[in-house]
């Protein structure tokens, strides 16, 4: 399990498969903001710019529905890696919500700003992370349902009132404010411009940490792997 | 071909003889024909005949105009010839008309030096008079020495049929003698009230003037199919065509199912109440620019028709004074329909798509296409599934809680959501990064501290 190459030690942190759904996940998600942009600010410079670029209205509507439909297979992809991979349903339990998390964020809040408090130990992922996994779930799960209601206009039309209808769109749009957050305010701080990573966490890549940076950012799980034996101190 | 070699082999006449009494019948036909044709020949001709005075005949005449080196000394210098080409004249609409038929003053030869211009009025009484009537006539009458007389328009020795393709005013050159006129800075200059030229130019570019010039149509409207001929008006007089309350119906001479559409619509119902900001034809179609609507360039080419609405129903004066709807072009503006039309999408609804062209009613009128009963169908035209369920809500939703308040409670959720979302992603940030630096200064220069 244990490699050494110039960085020192490193375990794998991410395999190819979920490195590969990452990727996926990023360039749909990329699309869509910037197709989804353009019409939002379809008022102002770089919203036409972008809808001139984009093959106009007919254009950025394919390229916006198809990148919601290499997402959506990325989503679905993802819950069967959950349920039918033993990696995935770890990963999974791994990811799920826990008390300890938000004992966690107050213990950071409390160290942060001098306070006395207890190092957490954080598992293999960390308050941030879960944070940004869920969010973005709930998120884009908002997002496909109403884009979906959206793209077959004329099958929810048959039931849906026109104020439900105005109703999704504006909140499909508003949503997207929500989710360009959680993508580049606080994923991209926490990967790239979070003091312990900067410049940049390299496992989305390389799918692997180093000893050193495991046993610091998640000493819990260095712990696990150590007393499975999976990992050997002093390697 | 065989049966028709059979048939002469049987020597058989090909046309039946006509028994004694249809016989008869025909030559009493023929004959009624015959005296008809006579008839009407003869009234054509009886008043050039009947009521010419007596005077010289056409021998007399020609012996001297007949010579092609009679000429003129003309006041101003140089001469002019007065020469009659027969040749011309022969093939002229007056061919068989007598000098002295127009050349009316003339009495006895030799005639005096000026007799006078040649005189249509005997013949044309009915045109004459609307000449007179007309605002060229008028200017006649104050011997305004510019406007056109009958010649100018229809020529003179050479003169034929309107309906001859030689004919000066036969639609596809007619055009061309208004602006012989119209386009002639020397004039214009002298007449300011005349229209612009340039107003007048446009037309060549439109629908009608392409329709005449690349198509040869000559059932599209050149000047004179608007305006009038002999009784030409200009549009702020009451009588005329292109008078405000005339329109409808003189582009209705030719488009009468639109006319019929048109006359049952507010804009005209409202018209004819005397509002003269209602529009007519022209109000959306524009005049001498008029294009068809699959034109780009067309004030109601389907990019355009917000526009072109807009110009009454987004001003705000317009929309005050009759108490119309407020923000409708806004708010279509910002619905997908108006992002997708004005980004060029030619299918997306536009104003006319669901109000009606023509027909535009007010949506209190249940004949509407936007009243509430008939939105599912209206909405249907484009979209299948539109129910009724569809149509309840209000189709131009301004930002306001009264209008929308599903929408209005989204947006102020978000507002409200994305803000807190902010401060905290960046607060946290900030007590993060504070953290670290506090802790990096305690451990001392040079010792790094992770975590």
């Amino acid at each position: 399990m244990t490699t050494g190459d110039a960085a020192g030690p490193a375990v794998q942190r991410f395999t190819l498969n979920e490195r590969l759904q990452h990727a996926l996940l990023m360039a749909s998600t990329l699309v869509l903001l910037i197709t989804g942009f353009s019409l939002l600010f379809h008022d102002l410079w770089i919203g036409r710019w972008l809808l001139r670029l984009e093959g106009g209205v007919e254009g950025r509507g394919l390229i916006h529905r198809w990148a919601a439909v290499v997402l959506m297979g990325v989503c679905g992809y993802h819950f069967l890696y959950i349920l039918f991979t033993e990696r995935g349903h770890a990963q999974f339990m791994h990811m799920r919500p826990r008390r300890e998390d938000v004992r966690d964020f107050l213990q950071m809040i409390r160290l942060n700003l001098g306070r006395p408090a207890e190092q957490p130990a954080f598992d293999r992922f960390d308050y941030r992370q879960k944070f940004q996994y869920w969010a973005f779930f709930l998120a884009s799960a908002s997002m496909v349902l109403s884009g979906l209601a959206l793209w077959f206009a004329t099958e929810t039309m048959a039931v849906m009132p026109k104020s439900m209808f105005d109703l999704l769109a504006v909140l499909h749009g508003r949503e997207s404010g929500v989710i360009f957050l959680l993508l580049f305010v606080w994923h991209l701080y926490d990967v790239h411009l979070r003091p312990e990573v900067f410049p940049m966490d390299w496992s989305w890549l390389t799918g692997r940490i180093s000893l050193a940076d495991l046993r610091e950012r998640h000493p819990a799980e260095y712990e696990a792997l150590r007393k499975a034996g999976r990992i050997h101190e002093g390697n | 071909m065989a049966y028709a070699g059979r048939h002469r082999a049987h020597g058989r006449p090909a046309v039946r003889r006509a028994r004694p009494q249809h016989r008869a019948a025909l030559l009493v036909g023929a004959w009624c024909a015959f005296a008809l044709i006579l008839l009407v020949w003869a009234g054509d001709e009886a008043t050039a005949a009947g009521t010419a005075p007596a005077g010289p005949g056409d021998r007399e005449c020609l012996k001297c105009h007949g010579d092609p080196a009679l000429t003129r000394t003309q006041p101003g210098g140089g001469d002019r010839t007065m020469y009659v080409d027969q040749g011309v004249l022969s093939h002229s609409r007056h061919a068989k008309v007598v000098c002295i038929a127009c050349h009316t003053r003339i009495a006895k030869l030799p005639h005096e030096v000026k007799p006078g211009k040649a005189s249509c009025i005997a013949c044309h009484r009915r045109e004459a008079q609307a000449y007179a009537d007309s605002i060229h006539g008028r200017g006649l009458a104050k011997k305004d020495a510019d406007v056109p007389t009958c010649q100018r328009c229809h020529g003179g020795h050479d003169i034929v049929a309107v309906r001859d393709p030689a004919s000066r005013v036969q639609p596809l050159h007619q055009a061309k003698i208004c602006m012989e006129c119209h386009a002639d800075a020397r004039i214009t200059a002298r007449h300011p009230e005349m229209p612009s030229v340039l107003l007048i130019r446009a037309y060549a570019d439109s629908v009608h003037g392409q329709a005449v010039a690349k198509k040869g149509l000559t059932v599209a409207p050149t000047c004179t199919g608007c305006h009038g001929t002999h009784d030409l008006a200009p549009a702020d007089e009451p009588g005329s065509p292109v008078h405000r309350a005339n329109v409808a119906e003189t582009c209705g001479r030719c488009h009468q199912g639109i006319l019929a559409e048109y006359r049952d619509s507010i804009h005209a119902a409202v018209l004819a109440r005397g509002v003269k900001d209602a529009p007519t034809c022209t109000g959306c179609h524009g005049e001498h620019t008029i294009a068809a609507p699959a034109d780009p360039a067309s004030k109601v080419s389907p990019r355009n028709v917000p526009k072109t609405c807009g110009a009454c129903h987004a001003a705000e004066g317009i929309v005050r004074t009759y108490g119309l709807a407020t923000k409708r072009g806004e708010t279509y503006a910002d619905s997908f329909h108006g992002i997708a039309s004005k980004f060029g999408n030619l299918e997306a609804a536009n104003c006319a798509s669901c109000h009606g062209f023509h027909d535009v009613r007010p949506s209190s009128d249940p004949r509407s296409r936007v009243a509430k009963a008939n939105l599912p169908a209206t909405c249907g035209k484009c979209h299948p599934g539109a129910g009724a369920r569809f149509a309840e809500g209000r189709v131009h939703i301004e930002k306001t809680k009264e209008s929308a308040p599903g929408v209005f409670y989204v947006r102020t959720f978000y507002m409200w959501f994305i803000g807190t979302l902010m401060v905290g992603f960046i607060g946290y940030m900030a007590v993060e990064v504070y953290g670290y630096r506090r802790r990096r200064r305690r451990a001392g220069p040079g010792r790094e501290t992770r975590g």
